[in-house]
């Protein structure tokens, strides 16, 4: 674990403002430096950082992490770098998170680490507490969908990219077997490694495990597809008694050892973790970039010099932070001041004033809390000798931990980077400055003597010393650079401040200054071809493909010149199987040379997961040039193989029809749910006399007593409803956007409705709610001729009736010739005149005037069932002898 | 005299239906991959029910045959389901899509 802390140390310490205590001088020999320091040192120079944090989410975090340390940790390395960005005004750096299982799933879009977001971070790393019930850990696609997440980010081609992976995971990489097809859909389909392997048997999922991995680590396998866009990957283990041999393949992944062939500059780093102090240990010596851990023994009961981590602070030191660790649960945290008060860090509290300073904490464990001192003003209460004292509540061996950072509020900076740097041009001169957290210049003359500069150049082969130690008068001046065999192409400017604070006190009791550790930034930077030639872009994305055919892109030309692909082409990362790609241009010599653009065709030759990556090199020569010179050209094309047909389709049918059914099929049982009469009861009444095309027996007015119609109570069958003579079945319909409707049942052709009259075949037809509409039926056996019958529906107190009525005397004579029209004359007339009285006849109700209000229908129990309604009686036509019943 | 406003459908639910689906749609046009296209897949199916709801309720407030017919109700309803459907099926795809790559995303 004392390994993994110093390692972390590197990565981020970049990011943060600045120095600790007791940090090496920089020296040109440290150029380079660790993994995660030319992360950090790229991000506070000015380039686009981006981070992403990819948890396992696989069921056996849950015994390996049971207090969620990868989450509490994680959230406290965002918190932290938050706050660093936020001091950093150069410094932009996104944040995504990940999980993984059998497959890979963002489930945060890239985010700008700002504190104001960071609430919405830790609230999706919170969520990952939750997430541990995946049944396989399957590295490659972690790492392939984490190199699609991180391509996009670091191939626009556009100033500098910095992308860092942070990787949680438990263990080995596990591939379970699938029992059926349908496991085989569920858990994300076959593996892109293994797509002939059913994974039906254990042995095939361990081949198909075995595949995977082999293609992460083979050359030009995924481990080198990262290594290739420069993403360097912070492998952290959670392991509780697991054997170091079990993440073998993660640190291999990590590291480079055993995996890959891009081992330099060393792609990441690898390390364990057992508890969540350990791991908020590591994280905080990761991002601040500190020494060792100071171990410092515990009082007990009260403080005492023995249990007290003594740190001074002067008046270039703003800030401090850290993070300490008690032995034992029960112990008590103090700080005290300068002048001695005492302030305990309860775990309820999180602030305090102190003499010459804020002082704030939050306890991340039963046993760590992190800490942060700001000085009050420019109070001289600040400058002196703190202390950090651990008290417990019994005496034990075990000694308390922490890290201090002192922060200045400096850094160094490149003044005029739009200085043009052209290969053999004479010397050029690179403005170096200092500035503070806001971007002001400093004077360095401000600073101590024990400050000292040192730039160099970073690209191809071995850094170039530009200055070393320069002392704080010399830190400003012009500094000069030989460009005359300096090859074209893009370049870092590696820039490292060192600063020993100012001692405090004299004499016997006088405190030397504190070494901070160096502040180190790296500034990109391209050195362009001689001025007579043209230039060319140092790197081209050829995109994204999901086919074998070739890419072609033309990268422009600028300037006069020509240019053409020359020397040898070297792909340093490719997909599984696609070795034999190739990179080729029309342009391939002086001869042929374009003087527009490059033409470049990458052909893959296959199809594959993966990124396509290497380098080459083209010439330039302009008309004034002797000799031609090379540049290198970076290129990349982003793989992805096509979905297999057959599951394609077969999935997006299935899912479709079950999508597509799933709601219809709600649809409908609601529709065949609601295909009922509502309401209590139904009354109707029926009216039968004569009408044309010029009268209607209802003109006079339709005299329907509510008392004499029939009622049908609601009580049970809603779906067929028997009254005055009609038959009301309810019908749910096929129709998917129309409501169910109520078709009668009566004899003769009808419509239905209100104002709009609408049928079912010959069978007039109603809304759901009958209850305020009215029917409308021909004679069966004198359509033309022959007496309608008028049924009308209302509900229990007959609201709405009048304007019912009203609407039938409106409508009536519509609604028969529509239900007239089209049909074959009447086969036998009438019997008798309707429109007369007729000279002959016994005087009766067949005498009656039919245009007359017809009678009602006879009175009847309208709490009894209504009588059937009398069968037709062809032989008898219509209403004989008077209109009405 | 009292007068009794006439009942008229339930528009909230057809808006809300009308939200859903357009908002399943236009989350399956914007993202991608199959965790977006199963939110798509969701919301169009809530959609869906939202338009069942609304059948309930419409066809309760029918019942008293003091009912004011909405043009705007009958259309409505059409154009939820078929953009309900449009966002189900876009959803479908999203997810078909990633699953016969064999990823997840």
């Amino acid at each position: 674990m004392r390994r993994l802390r110093a390692l972390l140390v590197a990565l981020f310490a970049a990011v943060v403002l600045v120095p600790l205590v007791s940090a090496p001088q920089a020296a040109a020999d440290e150029v380079g430096d660790s993994p995660l320091e030319r992360f950090g040192a790229c991000v506070r120079g000015g380039g686009q950082g981006s981070v992403l944090m990819l948890f396992d989410r696989s069921t056996s975090v849950r015994e390996t992490d049971p207090s969620n340390a990868r989450v509490t940790a994680a959230k406290y390395l965002v918190n932290q770098l938050a706050a660093s960005m936020d001091a950093l005004p150069e410094a932009n750096t996104d944040v995504a998170i990940a999980g993984f299982d059998h497959v890979y799933e963002r489930s945060l879009d890239w985010t700008p680490l700002t504190g104001s977001n960071v609430g919405t971070i830790t609230a999706d790393l919170d969520a990952y507490a939750d997430r541990s019930d995946g049944q396989e850990t399957d590295y490659w696609n972690a790492v392939d969908g984490a190199r699609q997440e991180l391509a996009g980010r670091v191939s626009t081609g556009e100033g500098q990219d910095c992308a860092l992976m942070i990787w949680f995971s438990d263990g080995e990489y596990v591939v379970t077997r699938r029992i059926n097809d349908q496991r085989i859909e569920d858990w994300g389909g076959l593996k892109p490694y293994a797509p002939d392997n059913q994974m039906r048997t254990p042995e095939e999922a361990a081949a198909a495990r075995d595949a995977g991995a082999q293609d992460l680590c083979r050359p030009g396998g995924s481990a080198d597809q990262l290594r290739s866009m420069d993403i360097v990957t912070l492998g952290i283990g959670l392991a509780v008694d697991l054997d170091p041999a079990t993440f073998d393949l993660m640190r291999g992944f990590a590291t480079g050892e055993g995996c890959g062939d891009i081992t330099e500059p060393p792609p990441g780093e690898f390390h364990m973790a057992t508890d969540v102090d350990e791991l908020l240990l590591a994280f905080d010596q990761v991002l601040h970039e500190g020494g060792d851990v100071e171990e410092t023994a515990v009082c007990v009961d009260t403080e005492c010099a023995e249990g007290t981590r003594t740190f001074v602070l002067d008046g270039s030191i703003g800030k401090v932070q850290g993070l300490a660790q008690a032995p034992v649960e029960g112990t008590r945290i103090l700080v005290r001041t300068r002048d001695g008060e005492i302030a305990e860090l309860t775990r309820d509290g999180t602030s305090a004033t102190l003499p010459g300073a804020e002082l704030e904490w939050q306890w991340l464990s039963e046993r760590t809390l992190s800490i942060e001192l700001t000085r009050d003003g420019q109070s001289e209460e600040w400058v002196g000798p703190w202390g950090l004292v651990f008290v417990a509540p019994s005496a034990t061996a075990d000694p308390a931990q922490s890290t201090l950072r002192l922060y200045g509020d400096i850094a160094p900076t490149w003044v005029n980077r739009d200085v043009t740097l052209r290969s053999g041009a004479g010397p050029a001169e690179l403005q170096l400055g200092l500035v503070d957290g806001e971007g002001n210049a400093i004077d360095p003359a401000t600073l101590s003597e024990q400050t000292f500069l040192s730039v160099a150049l970073l690209g191809p082969g071995d850094p170039q010393p530009l200055a070393t130690d320069l002392v704080r008068d010399d830190m400003t001046a012009p500094l000069p650079i030989t460009l005359a065999d300096l090859a074209p192409g893009p370049r870092q400017l590696w820039v490292s401040l060192d600063i020993t604070t100012s001692s405090w006190g004299t004499g016997a009791d006088a405190v030397e200054g504190t070494q901070l550790e160096p502040i180190r930034m790296t500034f990109p930077l391209t050195v362009l071809p001689p001025e007579e030639f043209p230039t060319i872009a140092s790197r081209v994305s050829f995109g994204e493909t999901e086919s074998a055919d070739p890419v072609t892109v033309t990268v422009p030309l600028e300037g006069d010149g020509c240019v053409w692909l020359g020397g040898e082409t070297r792909f340093t990362g490719y997909p599984q199987g696609l070795d034999a790609a190739t990179l080729t241009s029309p342009a391939t010599d002086e001869a042929n040379c374009s003087t527009t653009g490059l033409e470049l065709t990458l052909s893959p030759g296959d199809v594959g997961n993966g990124a396509l990556v290497g380098e080459t090199e083209v010439w330039l020569t302009s008309p004034s040039a002797a000799e031609p010179i090379a540049v290198s050209l970076d290129f990349d094309l982003q793989m992805r193989r096509p979905a297999s047909q057959p599951v394609l389709w077969g999935t997006l049918i299935g899912i479709t029809l079950l999508g597509i059914a799933i709601p219809v099929g709600i649809l409908y049982l609601t529709k065949y749910l609601t295909a009922k009469i509502p309401g209590t009861a139904v009354l109707a009444g029926r009216v039968t006399g004569p009408v044309d095309d010029t009268r209607a027996f209802t003109d006079g007015g339709i005299n329907i007593d509510v008392a004499q119609m029939q009622m049908a109570h609601l009580t049970g069958n809603r779906r067929r409803v028997d009254v005055a003579g009609t038959t009301l079945q309810a019908k749910m319909g096929l129709a998917l956007t129309e409501p169910g409707y109520v078709v009668v049942e009566q004899p003769g052709r009808a419509v239905g409705g209100r104002t709009a009259m609408t049928s079912k075949g010959d069978l007039a037809k109603l809304p759901l709610a009958v209850q305020g509409n009215w029917t409308v039926a021909l004679d069966p056996n004198a359509p033309h001729t022959g007496n309608v019958v008028v049924t009308v529906y209302t509900g229990p107190g007959a609201p709405g009736l009048d304007e019912l009525l009203d609407d039938v005397r409106a409508n009536i004579r519509d609604a028969v010739a529509g239900l007239r029209e089209g049909l074959p004359p009447d086969a036998q007339p009438p019997r008798h005149d309707p429109w007369g009285g007729g000279p002959a006849g016994p005087p009766g109700p067949a005498a009656r005037d039919p245009w007359a209000n017809p009678p009602q229908a006879p009175p009847s129990n309208p709490w009894s069932n209504p009588p059937p309604a009398p069968p037709p009686n062809p032989s008898q036509g219509p209403a004989r002898g008077g209109a009405g019943w | 005299m009292e007068f009794v406003e006439p009942n008229k459908p339930p528009l909230t639910w057809l808006l809300v239906s009308l939200g859903l689906a357009v908002a399943g749609i236009v989350v399956a046009l914007i993202l991608d991959g199959a965790t977006i296209g199963l939110v798509a897949w969701i919301i169009g199916v809530l959609s869906i029910s939202a338009i069942a709801l609304f059948t309930a309720a419409d066809a309760k407030r029918q019942e008293s045959g003091w009912y004011t017919p909405s043009a705007f109700a009958d259309w409505g309803r059409r154009a939820a389901i078929i953009l309900a459907l449009v966002a189900v099926a876009a959803g479908a795809w999203l997810i078909a899509n990633d699953v016969a790559r064999g990823v997840w995303t």
